[in-house]
This record gives C-alpha cells, sequence and structure tokens, in this order.
C-alpha cells in the first residue's frame, strides 16, 4: 500500500497561510499531477511529502504510516528536482547509487540496480561521466534514474521538464509515462503546464492559491470543470466568457448576451429556474463554435455573427479572434474559409458543450 | 553644461594620455618590489653610499648565504609556518559551518549576520590587541604559538566566514533536499555532498587565510617578547637599520604572498578584496 | 525551546563562531572601553583621567592629526587614481592583461614589506633623493622622515601603492556589472564623453564606490604597520599612539583610551558617510 492521504493539512509561513485545509487521497499506483499557476502552492504541497517541509497543522500519511515528523530519508520516497540536481563530484553511476550506499545495499545489488535503470533509461554508455559534461536531455534521465533504483513507495516530481526544450519535452513526457505503465508506482508530479497535466496525469489536481479547485480525470476536467478557474486553466486557447442573462419565455430557457441571444437546449435547463432574471457568466471553448454555414440555417436560436479581428494560422486549425457587441471571442476553426481583418461571420455554438457559472462564487451551474 | 566641442576635447586628452599615464602607473608599481631585490643582491658599496646608483653594479648572493647560514632565520620561519597552517585549520573548522548555517538563513538575516561580520572590521587592532595582551601575561600565552593563533584567528575568522558564505550560496540548496530524499541525514548532506561540492572554495579561502596569518604583523608586535615571527623579524633587521637582511628577509616573506597572488589571482573577487588583501 | 530542538544542527555549527566573536572580539573591545574610563591606579570607574591625560600630550594631538590628514589625503588620492585607472581598464587595449598583471605586484607583497622597501626610497640617502638630485631638482638630500607633511605624504605613498591595485579591482568590478547597454543608449541619446562619465558611469557605480570608500577609510583611520616601520616615534598616528602608550609607556589605560577615540572616530565616519549618502539620495 502507497496511499498519500493529506487530512486537513496547513501550511504557514509566519503569517503568511500557503496552504489551506487540504484533503487529498493519492491511490496507490496512480500517477497524479498537481497543476496551477506559480505561486499556487502546488510545489509546497510535493515538498511537504517530500519531508522538506514542515506541516503546520493536520495529518498526513504515506502507506499506513503518519509522516507528519519525519525526516525525508525515513520516508521511502523519490524525487525528481526541477534543476536535477545531480551531485556535481560524483559520475553518473555514483548519482545513482548514492541513495543505495547511504540504505547500506550490498554492492551487487547496487551494481544490479543501477546498471537496469541505466539500461531502461539508456544511459549505460553515460555512467562514468560527471554531471557537467551531460545534454540537458541525458541530466534528466539520469536524475530519474536516481529516483527509480530505489525502488521507493511514491515518486515525486517537481517540474522536471521545464528546463528542456520544447521537443525533448514532449519526448521525455512519453517516456515518463511509459515509466510509470511498467513500474506501476505511485506519482505525484507537479507542473505549470496544464498540456503536461493533459496529457501525463491519471487524475489531475487543480490547485489555486493554497487550495484544491478540482481533482478527477483529464477528460472529466476538461468536460466538466467545477468552476471559472479551472475551466480557464485548462485547455488552450483558454475557455470564452461571456457575462449574459437568463431569460424565461414560456418554458424556454434563453441567454441573453446583448449581441446575441440564444436557446439552452431542453436537458439543460433543469438548474436554470433558480437563475432566471439574473446575470451568469457563459462560458465556451473555442473548438466548440463552428463556422459552417447550414450549422446556422439549421440552428437559428444558436448562432451569432462574429466581426474577424485577429486570424492566427497554425496550419491544421485557426485561431480567430471575433468581436460580437462589446465582447471579444477567440474561435478554433477549420482551415476552410479564407479570412480576413473585418470579414463578417456566422457561428454556431455547439450547445451540448456550453457551460454557465455563476457570477458570484463562479461555480459551474452547469 | 559641456558642449560638443568640449567633449571631443576630453576624448582627445585621453587617448593622448591613455599610454603615458599607463606605462607611469606600470613603473610605479614595479619599482619598490626592484628595489627590495636590488638591496638584497647588491654589494655593500652599491646600497652605503650618498649616491646609490638604479642598477645592481656589484652583484652578491652574500646577504642571502648570510641570512641562510646565520640560524637566525629558522626559528621565526618556524614560528609564522606553524602559526599560519594551525589558524587556518581551527579557522577552516570553525568557520566553515558556521558560514553554511549563514549562507542557508533568511536573506534579511543573512544580511545582517554578514554586516555584523563586516562590522569587527571596524574595531582598532590596537585596541583589541590590548586587552588580549593585557590577559595573555597573565596566562602566560605570550611568545607562545598557541597565544598568536588564538590573536590571529580573531583577524582571519570574520574574514574566511565571509568568504565561505558566499562559496556555500552558490551551491543550490535542492542538492542538499536530493541528498536527504536519497536517505541522508543533514549532517550526511553536508559532509558526503555540500562540503565536497566546496572543497575548491574552500581551499582557496584556507590559502588567503594562511597568507592574513603569515603576515601579520600588529598582533604579534603585542604578543611577543622574544620569539619572533617572521615579519617581527623583518621589523627587527629594519629597527636596527640592516638594510641587507631586512631585504632578504622581506623577500621571503614575499614570495608565498606572491605566488599565491598570481596563481589564484582569478579567486580575487570583490568578496576576498574587501576582506582584506591586505598582508 | 522549540527553536532550539528544530534548529540543533544549525546552533551547534553557529555557536563555536560567535563565541570566538564575543569572547576575543566583542569583549575585548569592551574590555578596552572600560579600561579607558578607569583609573590606572585606584581602578576607580568612571573617570575621565586617562583622556585628559592624553589630550593634554602634543604626541597625542599630532598622532589625532596626523591620522586625519593620512586618511583625508589618501582616501582622496587613492579614490581618484583608482578611478581613473579603472576606467583605463575597462578599454580593450593591447597589453591590458600586463596592465592588469602590474597592478597585481602591491597586492602580492605584504604590507610590512611594502613599508620596508618604501624605507630604501625614502631613506636620506636613497633612491627618491637620489632620482631628485640626478634631475637636479635637489641639492641637498630631504629627510623625508623628518616629520611635518613630507612625512605624511611619504606615509600616504607607501599606502597608497600598496592598496591603489584593491581599490582598482574593486572599482572595476562595479563598472563591469553596468550593462553595455546603457552606454549604447547614452550614445545614441548623444552624450559627450563626460556627460557619459557623470551622468551614467558615476551614479551607477555609486554602491561600490561607497563600499569601497568605507573599506578604505576604516583601513586607514587604523593604519599601523606604515607609520610604525617609515615613521617610528617622530610622526605618530593614533593606532601607533596607544601602541606607544602601552609598550614604551607601560600605560595600558591611556593606550586603551587612545583606541576608544580611534574607535569613535571610525563609527562617526561610516555612519555621517552613510548619513550623508542616504539622505542625497533621498533628494535625487
Amino acid at each position: 500500500m502507497s496511499e498519500v492521504v493529506f487530512k486537513n493539512v496547513c501550511k504557514n509561513y509566519g503569517q503568511v497561510t500557503v496552504i489551506h485545509d487540504l484533503n487529498l487521497t493519492i491511490r496507490d499506483g496512480e500517477f497524479l499531477v498537481l497543476v496551477g499557476p506559480s505561486g499556487c502552492g502546488k510545489s509546497t504541497i510535493l515538498r511537504m511529502i517530500a519531508g522538506l517541509e514542515k506541516i503546520t497543522a493536520g495529518e498526513l500519511y504515506i502507506g499506513d504510516r503518519l509522516v507528519n515528523d519525519l525526516p525525508p530519508k525515513d520516508r521511502d520516497i523519490a524525487m525528481v528536482f526541477q534543476n536535477y540536481a545531480l551531485y556535481p563530484h560524483m559520475n553518473v553511476y555514483e548519482n545513482m547509487a548514492f541513495g543505495l550506499k547511504l540504505r547500506r545495499f550490498p554492492g551487487e545489488e547496487i551494481d544490479r540496480r543501477v546498471k537496469e535503470a541505466a539500461s531502461i533509461l539508456r544511459i549505460e554508455h553515460l555512467l562514468k561521466r560527471k554531471p557537467k559534461e551531460l545534454s540537458g536531455g541525458q541530466r534528466q534521465r539520469v536524475a530519474i534514474g536516481r529516483s527509480i533504483v530505489r525502488k521507493p513507495q511514491v515518486f515525486l516530481m517537481d517540474e522536471p521538464l521545464s528546463n528542456l526544450d520544447a521537443k525533448l519535452r514532449v519526448e521525455m513526457r512519453a517516456e515518463i509515462s511509459k515509466l510509470h505503465n511498467r513500474l506501476q508506482t505511485t506519482v505525484v508530479y507537479v507542473t505549470h503546464d496544464q498540456t503536461e497535466a493533459m496529457t501525463m496525469g491519471e487524475r489531475i489536481a487543480v490547485i489555486k492559491d493554497g487550495s484544491i479547485q478540482q481533482v478527477d480525470t483529464p477528460l472529466n476536467i476538461y468536460n466538466h470543470p467545477a468552476n471559472m478557474f479551472v475551466a480557464g486553466f485548462i485547455g488552450s486557447p483558454a475557455m470564452n466568457f461571456l457575462p449574459c442573462r437568463v431569460e424565461r419565455i414560456d418554458d424556454e430557457f434563453y441567454l441573453d448576451a446583448q449581441a446575441f441571444k440564444i436557446q439552452v437546449p431542453k436537458a439543460k435547463t433543469e438548474k436554470l429556474e433558480a437563475y432566471t432574471g439574473r446575470e451568469v457568466v457563459f462560458g465556451f471553448r473555442p473548438e466548440d463554435i463552428h463556422s459552417e454555414p447550414v450549422l446556422s440555417e439549421t440552428h437559428a436560436n444558436s448562432s451569432f455573427t462574429g466581426v474577424v479581428d485577429v486570424v492566427e494560422l497554425l496550419g491544421a486549425e485557426m485561431i480567430v479572434h471575433l468581436s460580437t457587441g462589446t465582447h471579444s471571442i477567440i474561435a478554433k476553426l477549420d482551415v476552410r474559409t479564407r479570412l480576413k481583418r473585418g470579414d463578417k461571420l456566422q457561428l454556431t455554438f455547439d450547445m451540448n458543450k456550453i457551460h454557465l457559472f455563476d457570477k458570484e462564487n463562479e461555480v459551474a451551474i452547469l | 553644461m559641456v558642449t560638443k566641442q568640449d567633449s571631443d576635447l576630453l576624448a582627445k586628452v585621453i587617448k593622448f594620455l591613455f599610454w603615458p599615464m599607463a606605462i607611469l602607473v606600470m613603473f610605479f608599481l614595479l619599482v619598490p618590489v626592484y628595489i627590495m631585490v636590488k638591496v638584497s643582491l647588491s654589494a655593500p658599496q652599491d646600497i652605503l653610499t650618498q649616491h646609490p646608483p638604479f642598477l645592481i653594479h656589484n652583484f652578491t648572493w652574500n646577504h642571502w648565504l648570510k641570512v641562510l647560514k646565520s640560524g637566525n632565520l629558522w626559528l621565526p620561519f618556524q614560528k609564522s609556518f606553524v602559526v599560519a597552517t594551525i589558524t587556518t585549520v581551527i579557522a577552516i573548522m570553525v568557520a566553515a559551518p558556521a558560514a553554511y548555517v549563514i549562507s542557508r538563513m533568511p536573506k534579511k538575516v543573512r544580511y545582517t549576520v554578514i554586516l555584523s561580520l563586516f562590522f569587527t572590521r571596524m574595531f582598532p587592532e590596537v585596541g583589541i590587541a590590548l586587552p588580549i595582551a593585557v590577559n595573555f601575561i597573565k596566562l602566560n600565552l605570550l611568545d607562545t604559538y598557541t597565544g598568536l593563533i588564538l590573536a590571529h584567528l580573531v583577524k582571519v575568522l570574520p574574514f574566511i566566514a565571509w568568504i565561505l558564505v558566499g562559496t556555500f550560496e552558490t551551491i543550490p540548496e535542492d542538492l542538499e533536499q536530493a541528498a536527504m530524499v536519497d536517505g541522508a541525514s543533514r549532517w550526511t548532506a553536508l559532509t558526503k555532498v555540500v562540503f565536497p561540492i566546496s572543497l575548491s572554495g574552500i581551499a582557496v579561502a584556507a590559502i588567503f587565510t594562511w597568507l592574513e596569518s603569515w603576515n601579520e604583523f600588529t598582533y604579534a608586535l603585542y604578543l611577543t617578547l622574544s620569539q619572533r615571527s617572521l615579519p617581527l623579524q623583518t621589523y627587527y633587521y629594519v629597527l636596527r637599520g640592516d638594510w641587507f637582511q631586512s631585504a632578504a628577509y622581506s623577500t621571503i616573506l614575499t614570495i608565498p604572498v606572491a605566488l599565491v597572488t598570481f596563481l589564484l589571482q582569478r579567486y580575487l573577487k570583490s568578496g576576498y578584496l574587501s576582506g582584506a588583501i591586505k598582508g | 525551546m522549540k527553536i532550539l530542538k528544530t534548529y540543533r544542527l544549525e546552533i551547534i555549527m553557529l555557536l563555536p563562531l560567535v563565541l570566538y566573536i564575543i569572547g576575543f572580539t566583542f569583549l575585548p573591545v569592551m574590555n578596552t572601553i572600560f579600561m579607558s574610563f578607569q583609573n590606572p591606579h585606584t581602578g576607580a570607574f568612571p573617570t575621565f583621567a586617562n583622556y585628559q591625560y592624553i589630550f593634554g600630550r602634543r604626541d597625542f594631538n599630532d598622532a589625532f592629526w596626523n591620522t586625519m590628514i593620512i586618511t583625508g589625503i589618501g582616501l582622496t588620492l587613492e579614490m581618484t587614481i583608482g578611478l581613473v585607472i579603472a576606467l583605463m581598464l575597462t578599454k580593450n587595449f593591447k597589453g591590458r592583461g600586463v596592465f592588469r598583471s602590474f597592478l597585481l605586484i602591491p597586492m602580492g607583497v605584504p604590507t610590512l614589506v611594502s613599508a620596508v622597501t618604501m624605507t630604501y626610497i625614502f631613506n636620506i640617502h636613497g633612491y627618491l633623493n637620489e632620482l631628485l638630485y640626478r634631475l637636479h631638482l635637489i641639492k641637498i638630500p630631504v629627510d623625508w622622515a623628518g616629520g611635518g607633511l613630507k612625512t605624511l605624504l611619504m606615509i600616504v605613498f607607501a599606502d597608497m601603492w600598496k592598496v591603489t591595485p584593491m581599490v582598482v579591482l574593486l572599482l572595476l568590478a562595479g563598472l563591469e556589472s553596468i550593462p553595455g547597454e546603457v552606454y549604447e543608449a547614452a550614445s545614441i541619446d548623444g552624450a559627450s564623453t563626460w556627460q557619459t562619465f557623470r551622468h551614467v558611469t558615476l551614479p551607477l557605480l555609486k554602491p561600490s564606490i561607497t563600499m569601497t570608500l568605507i573599506l578604505r577609510a576604516i583601513d586607514a583611520f587604523r593604519i599601523f604597520e606604515l607609520p610604525m616601520v617609515l615613521a617610528g616615534k617622530n610622526t605618530p598616528v593614533l593606532s601607533t599612539y596607544a601602541y606607544m602608550e602601552y609598550n614604551a609607556y607601560n600605560n595600558p589605560y591611556t593606550s586603551a583610551a587612545g583606541s576608544t577615540i580611534l574607535l569613535v572616530m571610525i563609527l562617526i565616519f561610516i555612519f555621517g558617510y552613510l548619513f550623508v549618502s542616504e539622505r542625497n539620495k533621498e533628494v535625487i
């Protein structure tokens, strides 16, 4: 069993509270990603698991052990640091063997494990080198190797890919995922990059200002964000938000955004009753707007007209910045029509994928 | 306000005077050293005259042979050497752990501590040496190695601590934390990771500390009756007016300092300079 | 108690240094200040007898003014020449490496030794007089160590030779930390050589200048070896005066009074300087 459980954990630095009442269970063998903007406390959470930060209040369990006051060395965890933190005075082999030596493993066992890890990571030919003779990607592998030789209960990774160039980052992303499939050990992975979180995590915990906003699978987080922060943070380009008013005409519900008015499908109306006549925030992802002319004719009550401001071509698709009334909207469209600044465009919402948020507390209504 | 024409003039003046100035400065820098070596290698008729020549007319090794054979060199040399070495070892052992702790303090606290280390320099050495000397008389520590080592530590500890704080600051905290996650206790993380990495920095600091003690004059003067250290032996010959002996002793005193200064010049950064390459 | 436990290792590591500095620097200084107010014969405290005694002594007054003059002239010359040489070194010229190496020469020479070689130069039959004689500037040799301003200038020269390179390297480090773009921007804005120096270099260099000046001032006030070797008793400064009171007259109490006055002078200078430069900063 190597669950990691936070029970009502708080962390203060002097007067400043950086983690508020954290409750989180990281399941055995799971790949959990902690994601959030910089300064949100995600690294602090990771370092609390490692034992590098003391917990101010609450309880933290690894497996069945309460580890609040346990020093890092006794927690049976391994960590990959953002800047790798390889020991510059040791060669690759010694770097990987260091933790095992400190734990007084027999020499052959150390040798076997280091060689095994080196072959998994394809760094056997580098074992004699010093860290300064390695490239960024190689250092990254050594840092991972150093943690896997230990066969710990939990791997902790603190933005391990942020120092790599874009291409290498994509490669290593896949490699770390593969490694996790192979080892089936619990991984807690910190990143500020939502793409990394989406592609690597089995579950994602989105964090803001020291509290968890939502914990779920990537798909659920994407499709059913719990609040405006999660909705805006996950996904690129970010979700569009427009203020609008809920109107009820007979049994039909409409969203009035002044520039346009659209009808909410029957299936989604049930929670809207309470918001009748009130302001809400209407959210929709750029890819959930479509420009096919046919659609605007068949779905007249979910269409609007926008004026093109900027077009960014990405190859297979394009990002179009539009304005409608006083609102700015970003849409991701197929590259079919040639668009230029000032063009008028008929657009249709995919009404099954719209989101509504309470204006006061920003929580999702639907 | 200066007009454009004036500025061109200034630029021209600078250009015109640059090389004469550079050569003049280099000349001034070199001359005293040349004269020291010259005096130690010149026959008396070159020196003890109303009008000494600027070049060596009558070369001789005699002064050097006299210094080496006289038997007056060995004891002061030994005293300076042993005192400098032991002072350095103790200074490292006391200052390195403390400097490490200081380097890991929060920025504000660290700044205050460094500043107070710097403040110890404001105390006049004669004011510190006086009560130490008065007390050492009672403790029978005058003329001893122990006494001089204790006094030299006063001089070198703030200096070396200051330097080492800078050295440790360059070692990322992540490294120790990695070691602790790898299974090291705080102490093991220090001895197996932090200190080995900072070894070269510590070594350089040690060498400069050694020189500080090797050259030290003021405390030695207060704490010595007859067992002179090398600087005091040099001073003794100056007082006696013996140019040849004082020149030769001066040269001996200079050799390690000059060697280190030129070999380790890339380390002569602000820290070392302000820490007093005063020697 | 909790702090003691959490930071046990840190405290153990810090303690030897702290104790040593307290025991062997702080307490002796306190002791000196205490002694300076103590009656040499009865041990009574406090008394101003020691201060009254030294204020009445001509040596002390000489020492006080000599210290002030040496510090004043010395600092001015060292900072000016140091800045000029540092500015020269920012230029990329052939032979810059050699020039830099020459600057290291005085650093490779212990202060005591520099004093000794200066005695060869400034001796009445020394090399300076010989040079001046050959240039027909003097007929009778000058007795540089004989006292008065010329002796002080001799000490200033000796001190300058030894420490100007340090000033140069400190200021050079400051100059090199000024980004090149600033100069490019100034030249595009049409600033002349002087304007660039006055309005770009000097303000940006101010922190380095302050640090260097304070470091140098402390050492200049405390100057000991050079006057000791070059001028002996004839031209005392405060440090050597304090030493003489102790060593020659065997009077630690008046020596302590001399040291205390020196300490007070250093403190007044540093805090006065910081006060003035801080206040000017606010005005600008």
